[in-house]
């Protein structure tokens, strides 16, 4: 409680929180806030903002206002979803790599560092190519099944480190089960940093999901930024001087993705997760020298 | 209020595999140590750090298990493979308070989540009765106003409150024996006291045995009735708590207790029985004494043969040539 | 050496999942593979480069097994299979081709996006909480949420089409034939400011954030205490004791944090026309190219894994405990 009670009272925070309030409820009343249909021609072709479309029309004639909050629906939930994914996979893998070391940590770490060598974004497109036009539900599948190695190393790492702390210990001396532990000893002190991977992970696919509807490879009848971004281009928005056909996707995307990235910024400062298991390691590193000294000797 | 337990460690030994580099090194942290604990009795451990105390009393727990060495409490086993219930008497026979107040309590969870887990794991209870028990547990230990103390988390206590949470704690899952590893030694002076005078009325009420880690030999004397001396890996001697402070045998015991500042000695006297010397990494291949390089009255021997254990006096043992 | 060993079997583990993963995709489609793959092209193919084709993919009927390890040899002869789009054109020419426009734009933005980065993010640390640190920090965090696409369309939108201080696209101009005169470089240069700008924009605060991290943790140890006590100056203490140490996990970042450059560099040319090989993956996926595509992947985990080794290197140069090896880190 003392958590979101510092939230608020930071101004990083708060500015993060306000942008995404504003678009999560536009997204949840988009049928209510949007004036047109976002896939009916309800205009001239390009029209720029004007009082009848405050952000201008498509190169089909489209609301544009309309399109983008309807978007955001699918924008958001999308990275949500991957993100969601996405943490889970990481949680489950870095924990219990972590936790139970051995053979399960050899096996886990292993997968880990594959997926981390191999490039992100040209395997996502080799699947999607395949798959065809990827509809947005599929896009978040795979975003959320390829992109936990990060998340999982770093949970990995600070559960190593909460391992060695006496409090673990003692919860083992008092005979609790290891799913006990795992869960209600080792959790709670991550909650951190799983909340800014989730944070970061949601950003992330967002860019993702809109890098590969932008290149093609989404389905192009759903409305999403990304699709928008991708009619803009084809229809060489740009050059026939129809700038707000791209500058107002962008803008949502940048806005959203800023917003979330300010609130990850704040919760980063406020639960710094830097455990303190120094004291250990230098003590660790003192004997290892001497043992090197002694047997140089 | 408890029946009497005893739990004797026999000839236990500990390797730990370290790394050099490339070279890898079988390290001994405890060679042919035995001892006993019982109820309503105190033994103290002293030694410096690095000397395998701690790891005693790890292996006790079964944190990790023994190279070579059984321990068995009235005589079963209690090392080795166990099964669930059996892991879990144990449990409630055996507890561990550990040396760091700050690093031993969950911060994410308040007082009462502490207390209350070894009550529902070990008795069972729930609801008012489990309320109850956590409440009197912690007014057991001085920890009042109990209510209020058990609404609070960690970081909102002081060191010598959290050791009193972590003996209660210990108390809570039934311990008849606790092994409490320096639970004094990262407090303010003025509170160690506090916690000793503690442990010591769980001692004598609740006839409560004590395993006591200490590197503080003056510590050792106030509380203990027996005192085992730990030198890198090995107990070289031990015996009552008089015989050990009154009659120290080995060099080392006694350059210990030379280093107790005494009010009745002159300053300029010179520390009895030892020079400096490097203290030696124990590996299963050493031969010899392993107090023999700091030792003033080192014997050729010395360097060449372990010392056999010699009781100098009734229940007084001693490892060391010059007996 | 042994450290190295480990290292390389680990990378060909890496390539042989990446392969597989190529093996495995058009095998789980409907339908026969080499036609999914190769689509309304079978049509104008002679039986003997459908059979040609055939054993490079390993698209026959021996058993599964077998017929992974046909493509692996395949994948290990570089043979990769032609191209749908430029039909007899193979594979691996095309990516040849695109790879060196890849190569000097990624390399030279990561080098400048490494050091700018670095240096903003160990100012940051010594001014901590003030204002620079109050608004370079967030900035540059929110700046990598943003996607590459927005920062690439806005540059060229702003300094191509708006200010026309640079060309809208493509490596060079045109109308000059490639050799090395000064006239070609120059417009080689000219073309490569805005797709470098942008990937740099892109990458700098992975180097900012994790250096101006390191750097705060590494202020509070006794060692630059002690620099500090000793009368040592600041910018001394800072660079000298500081900043090796700190740059440490940055160069490991450097090579993870290639992978999100290779995507972001991947839209960089899509936007700027730039002749790479995420060009050359865009036009491949514009029209279903599913062998391009492929291949594209695979020399991209190839550069991946060149460049943790090139990190791993550095890693030893830099850190005296990896190379007696007793900090396994």
């Amino acid at each position: 409680m003392l958590f979101f009670k510092l939230l608020l009272k930071n101004r990083q925070a708060l500015i993060g929180l306000a942008i995404l309030s504003i678009f999560i409820l536009s997204a949840l009343f988009a049928p209510l806030l949007a004036p047109h249909d976002p896939k009916r021609r309800v205009g001239g072709i390009h029209q720029p903002p004007s009082a009848e479309h405050i952000l201008g029309t498509t190169r089909l004639g489209r609301d544009i206002y309309s399109q983008v909050l309807h978007a955001g629906r699918i924008s958001i939930a999308v990275g949500l979803a991957a993100g969601l994914i996405t943490t889970i996979i990481a949680v489950v893998t870095g924990l219990s790599a972590g936790y139970f070391g051995g053979r399960i940590d050899d096996v886990i770490t292993f997968c880990t560092n594959v997926i981390l060598v191999i490039p992100q974004l040209p395997l996502l497109i080799v699947l999607a190519a395949f798959i065809g036009q990827v509809s947005p539900f599929l896009i978040a599948m795979i975003i959320g099944f390829t992109s936990w190695a990060w998340g999982s190393r770093v949970i990995r790492s600070q559960t190593m480190a909460l391992r060695q702390k006496e409090f673990i210990h003692s919860a083992e001396l008092m005979g609790e089960a290891s799913w006990r532990i795992i869960t209600v000893e080792l959790l709670p002190n991550l909650i951190s940093i799983i909340g800014s991977g989730f944070i970061g992970a949601v950003i992330y696919s967002i860019m993702t999901q809109a890098t590969l509807e932008f290149i093609g490879l989404g389905d192009p009848s759903s409305v999403s930024w990304g699709t928008m971004l991708y009619h803009a281009q084809t229809s060489s928005a740009m050059w026939v001087g129809a700038w707000w056909d791209i500058l107002v996707p962008c803008v949502a995307i940048s806005l959203f993705g800023a917003g979330l990235a300010l609130l990850n910024f704040a919760v980063d400062e406020i639960a710094n997760p830097k455990l303190r298991a120094n004291s250990a390691m230098r003590r660790w590193k003192k004997m290892q020298k001497q043992i090197a000294r002694e047997s140089q000797a | 209020m408890s029946d009497s337990i005893r739990l004797e460690v026999s000839n236990l030994v500990k390797d730990f595999d370290t790394s050099i580099g490339i070279r890898k090194l079988r390290m001994r942290a405890l060679n042919d140590v035995s001892l006993y604990l019982e109820s309503g009795k105190v033994l103290a451990v002293v030694g410096e750090s690095g000397s395998g105390k701690s790891t005693i009393a790890r292996i006790i727990a079964r944190m990790y298990g023994p190279t070579q060495g059984e321990i068995h409490i009235n005589g079963q086993l209690v090392s080795g493979k166990m099964k669930r219930n059996e892991l879990l008497k144990f449990r409630r026979q055996v507890q561990m308070v550990f040396q760091d107040p700050f690093g031993s309590l969950n911060p994410t969870h308040n007082i009462y989540h502490h207390i209350a887990r070894p009550f529902i794991v070990h008795k069972g209870l729930k609801g008012s009765a489990l309320k109850q028990a956590v409440i009197a547990q912690l007014e057991q230990v001085g920890l009042t106003p109990a209510a209020d103390v058990a609404e609070r988390y960690p970081h909102q206590l002081s060191g010598g409150q959290r050791q009193r949470v972590n003996i209660a704690r210990a108390m809570a899952a039934g311990a008849q024996i606790i092994l409490a590893d320096e639970p004094t030694s990262m407090l303010d002076v003025s509170i160690r006291i506090g916690v000793l005078n503690l442990m010591e009325e769980m001692r004598d009420k609740l006839n409560i045995g004590f395993m006591f880690i200490t590197h503080d030999i003056a510590t050792a004397r106030y509380f203990a009735e027996r005192i085992a001396v730990m030198y890198v890996g090995h107990m070289v001697e031990w015996g009552s708590n008089e015989q050990i402070t009154q009659s120290p045998k080995h060099p080392y015991t006694q350059l210990l207790i030379s280093a107790v500042p005494n009010p009745g000695q002159r300053i300029d006297t010179p520390l009895e029985g030892g020079k400096r010397g490097d203290i030696p990494l124990w590996t299963p291949q050493k031969q010899g004494c392993p107090f023999a390089g700091r030792c003033l009255k080192v014997k050729p021997e010395c360097h060449e043969q372990m010392p056999e254990v010699k009781e100098v006096a009734e229940q007084h043992f001693v490892r060391c040539h010059l007996y | 050496m042994r450290f190295f060993l480990r290292r390389l079997s680990f990378y060909l583990v890496a390539l042989i999942v990446a392969a597989s993963i190529n093996f495995f995709l058009p095998r789980i489609m409907p339908g026969d593979p080499l036609q999914i793959m190769f689509g309304q092209q079978m049509a104008r193919m002679t039986p003997e480069t459908v059979d040609a084709l055939r054993a490079t993919y390993g698209f026959t009927d021996e058993p599964l097994i077998q017929q992974y390890f046909q493509y692996l040899g395949s994948v290990a002869r570089w043979d990769l299979g032609l191209s749908v789009r430029e039909f007899p054109k193979p594979v691996s020419e095309i990516l040849r081709e695109g790879l060196i426009w890849t190569v000097v734009l990624v390399g030279s933005s990561t080098l400048i996006a490494f050091t700018l980065g670095s240096f903003l993010g160990l100012l940051a640390s010594w001014f901590r909480g003030s204002w620079y640190d109050s608004i370079a920090t967030p900035l540059s965090l929110v700046m990598q949420s943003i996607p590459s696409v927005v920062i690439c369309l806005t540059a060229l939108f702003i300094f191509a089409l708006g200010l026309g201080w640079f060309p809208t696209g493509y490596g060079y101009d045109p109308q000059l034939d490639p050799g090395w005169n000064l006239e070609f470089i120059s417009s080689v240069a000219h073309h490569a400011v805005l797709p470098v700008l942008t990937l740099v924009v892109f990458q700098m605060a992975a180097f900012m954030i994790p250096m101006r991290a390191n750097m705060i943790n590494l202020l509070g140890e006794d060692y630059i205490t002690m620099g500090r006590a000793k009368g040592l100056s600041s910018s001394r203490v800072l660079f000298q004791y500081g900043a090796r140490n700190a740059l440490l996990p940055s160069v490991t970042t450097l090579a993870m944090a290639l992978g999100f450059v290779v995507g972001g560099s991947f839209i960089t040319e899509v936007v700027f026309n730039y002749p790479g090989i995420g060009y050359i993956m865009f036009q491949a996926i514009l029209s279903r190219d599913y062998p391009l595509i492929q291949g594209h992947m695979l020399i991209f985990t190839m550069v991946m894994l060149i460049a943790n080794l090139i990190a791993d290197l550095l890693y030893v140069i830099l850190d005296p405990r990896v190379r007696t090896g007793s900090g396994d880190a």
